[in-house]
C-alpha cells in the first residue's frame, strides 16, 4: 500500500489576477483523515477543486498515491461538494445507478449494482427510502445519499467539502461515526470543515490555509499543543457533555 | 466493441438524466403550451378566414413552431452549463472517471433529445390538426393542398428541427465563453444575420468601393445558409410540387448545416475541456 495518498508541489490558482491558492506543498499520508481548515475565501474549496481536476491549476503538481497523475486514479476517488444541488426529480436508486454508469470501466464492468447499492444505502442508513424521490428528502438525507454515491465504487481516498455544515446533531453524529468507521477501513479522507469540535474528534493530521497559503500543516495534536493539560481537560469535557446530550436524544449508545 | 459501449455508457447516462430532468422542468411544459396555444390560434385563425383556410393553418402553426422551437433553443444552449456548473452538479460528475469530452457530448445529446421532443410533438399535433381540418372539409372542400404535401411538409418539419439544433449548438458554443444573457444575445444576433444574408447581399451589390461587397462575401462563408432552402413556409408546401426543390442546392445546405454543428460542438468541447467549474 502507497504512503502517501496525495502529493501536491507547488499549486497556485487565480481568478481574474486574484490568487486564490498560492504555492500549496503538502503531502496527505494514506489511511489518515486530514482537515483543511481555514476562514471562509482562506482557498479550501479552491484547493479541492484543484486537486479534482475541477478547476484547473496554473501551476503545480498533483499525484496521488505516490505517483499517479488524477486520471489513472479517479476511479479510487469519492467526492462530496459543498451544497451539491442533487437531481430531485431521480430516486436515490435511480441516483446511484447514474454514479454507477459514470463509473464504468473494463475492470468493474461485470460488478452488481444492486449489491453495491444496498451496501452503501445501509451503511447511510437509506435502504428504506431507495424508491423515493430525493425531492422529499430532508437536508440530513441528502447528504447522506451524497455521501453514498461518492462510498459506491468503494473509493480509497475519499474528499469532502463542508461535510457537516447544515446538519443537526443527529446527522453529525452519524458522519462522525461513519468517518471513523471509514478509516478504520483504511480508507483516506480529507474535508474541510469549520467546525472545530469535528476537526478535534476526527483529524490525524491538519492543513490550515490562510489567505491561500499554507499557516500550519502537520498532527493536529501538534497544532493544539495537547501537552497543554487545560486545553486537554476542556476538550474531554467537551465530549463528555456531547455523549450526554446524544444518550439522552437516544443517539449514542 | 466494450470500449465503445464504456465510452457511450456514460455518455447515455448523462443525456438520459438530463432529459429526464428537462422534461420534469415546468420552463419546458410552458414552451410546449405556448406552441399549443400557436396552434389552436392557428386554427382558429384558419377557420375565420373566407378562402385561404389551410393556408393560414399551415403559415401560422409552423410560424408558432418555429418560434417556439429558437426560443427553446436558444435558451437551452445559452442556460444549461452554466445552470450545471453554478448547482455544482457537474463537480460530483466530472469527478468520475469519465472525461470532459463525454460530458459535454451527454448534455448536448439530452438537450437534443429534449428539442426534438417537443418539436416532434408539436409537428405531429399540427400536421394532425391540418389532417383534421383537411377531412371535415371533404370534397366540398373551398381549397384543398396539392398531392405530395405530406413530403413537403416532412420537407418543412426537418428544416425546422435542423435549424433549431443548429441555433441551439451556436448558443451551446457562446455559453462557454460569456454569461448565459450575452450568449442568447450572440445567437441572436447570429440569427439574425443568417436571416438577413439576402438583404445584406443587395446593399452590397449597390456599394461602390467595394469594401462592403468584400464584407459580404466574407460574411457569407462564415453564416450558415440558412435563408437558402425556403421549404419551412405555407407557399412551399401548400402549392409547389416536389420538383421544384434544388436538390443539389439542398444537399449542399444539408451538409453545410451538419459541418456548422459538428464544428460548434467540436469547439465548445474544446473550450470546456480548458473551464474552471466554478
Amino acid at each position: 500500500m502507497s504512503k502517501l495518498a496525495l502529493r501536491v508541489e507547488g499549486l497556485s490558482k487565480s481568478f481574474a489576477g486574484q490568487s486564490i491558492v498560492s504555492d500549496l506543498n503538502f503531502q496527505i499520508p494514506a489511511g489518515a483523515i486530514t482537515g483543511l481548515v481555514g476562514f471562509n475565501g482562506a482557498g479550501k474549496s479552491t484547493t479541492l477543486k484543484c486537486l479534482l481536476g475541477i478547476v484547473l491549476p496554473d501551476r503545480g503538481s498533483v499525484y496521488f498515491f505516490d505517483t499517479h497523475p488524477l486520471a489513472e486514479v479517479k476511479k479510487e476517488i469519492g467526492y462530496l461538494p459543498e451544497r451539491p444541488q442533487l437531481p430531485e426529480f431521480l430516486n436515490s436508486h435511480e441516483f446511484l445507478k447514474h454514479h454507477w454508469n459514470l463509473s464504468l470501466n473494463s475492470e468493474n464492468f461485470a460488478d452488481n449494482f444492486e449489491e453495491a447499492a444496498s451496501v452503501v444505502l445501509k451503511k447511510v442508513g437509506l435502504c428504506e427510502v431507495r424508491f423515493k424521490s430525493l425531492r422529499t428528502f430532508s437536508k440530513g438525507m441528502k447528504q447522506r445519499i451524497g455521501i453514498a454515491q461518492a462510498l459506491l465504487r468503494k473509493p480509497k481516498l475519499l474528499f469532502l467539502d463542508e461535510p457537516f455544515s447544515g446538519l443537526d446533531l443527529e446527522g453529525r453524529f452519524f458522519l462522525r461515526t461513519l468517518l471513523k468507521e471509514l478509516k478504520l477501513a483504511g480508507v483516506t479522507i480529507v474535508f474541510t470543515s469549520h467546525s472545530v469540535s469535528e476537526m478535534i474528534e476526527l483529524c490525524d493530521n491538519i492543513l490550515v490555509l490562510n489567505k491561500g497559503r499554507i499557516a500550519f500543516k502537520g498532527a493536529l495534536k501538534d497544532f493544539l499543543n495537547l501537552s497543554n493539560e487545560a486545553m486537554a481537560k476542556a476538550l474531554a469535557e467537551f465530549y463528555s457533555i456531547e455523549a450526554q446530550f446524544l444518550q439522552k436524544l437516544g443517539l449514542n449508545e | 466493441m466494450t470500449n465503445i459501449k464504456l465510452y457511450w455508457l456514460p455518455v447515455l447516462s448523462i443525456s438520459r438524466v438530463l432529459q429526464k430532468e428537462l422534461i420534469s422542468q415546468k420552463l419546458t411544459w410552458g414552451f410546449l403550451l405556448t406552441g399549443i396555444v400557436l396552434l389552436f390560434l392557428s386554427v382558429f385563425l384558419g377557420e375565420i378566414s373566407i378562402q385561404e383556410k389551410i393556408r393560414v393553418q399551415l403559415h401560422i402553426g409552423l410560424f408558432g413552431i418555429n418560434f417556439v422551437a429558437m426560443i427553446l433553443a436558444f435558451t437551452l444552449g445559452g442556460f444549461q452549463i452554466h445552470r450545471e456548473i453554478e448547482r455544482q452538479s457537474c463537480a460530483l460528475e466530472l469527478v468520475r472517471p469519465i472525461q470532459r469530452s463525454q460530458w459535454c457530448l451527454g448534455q448536448w445529446l439530452g438537450c437534443f433529445a429534449t428539442l426534438m421532443l417537443l418539436i416532434s410533438t408539436l409537428l405531429v399535433l399540427h400536421f394532425g390538426t391540418i389532417q383534421f381540418v383537411l377531412q371535415s372539409q371533404g370534397a366540398s372542400g373551398s381549397l384543398s393542398l396539392q398531392a405530395g404535401w405530406e413530403f413537403r411538409y416532412l420537407l418543412a418539419a426537418f428544416v425546422t428541427l435542423l435549424e433549431a439544433v443548429l441555433f441551439f449548438t451556436f448558443a451551446f458554443l457562446f455559453s462557454m465563453h460569456v454569461r448565459p444573457s450575452l450568449s442568447l444575445a450572440c445567437t441572436f444576433v447570429l440569427y439574425l444575420a443568417c436571416y438577413w444574408q439576402s438583404d445584406l447581399e443587395f446593399y452590397a451589390r449597390k456599394d461602390d468601393e467595394g469594401f462592403f461587397r468584400y464584407a459580404y462575401e466574407v460574411l457569407k462563408w462564415l453564416l450558415p445558409p440558412i435563408d437558402q432552402l425556403k421549404v419551412r413556409n405555407s407557399h412551399f408546401i401548400f402549392n409547389a410540387g416536389a420538383e421544384s426543390l434544388n436538390w443539389t442546392q439542398g444537399v449542399l445546405f444539408l451538409s453545410l448545416c451538419f459541418l456548422w454543428i459538428l464544428v460548434s460542438f467540436m469547439l465548445a468541447e474544446l473550450s470546456f475541456r480548458r473551464k474552471d467549474l466554478v
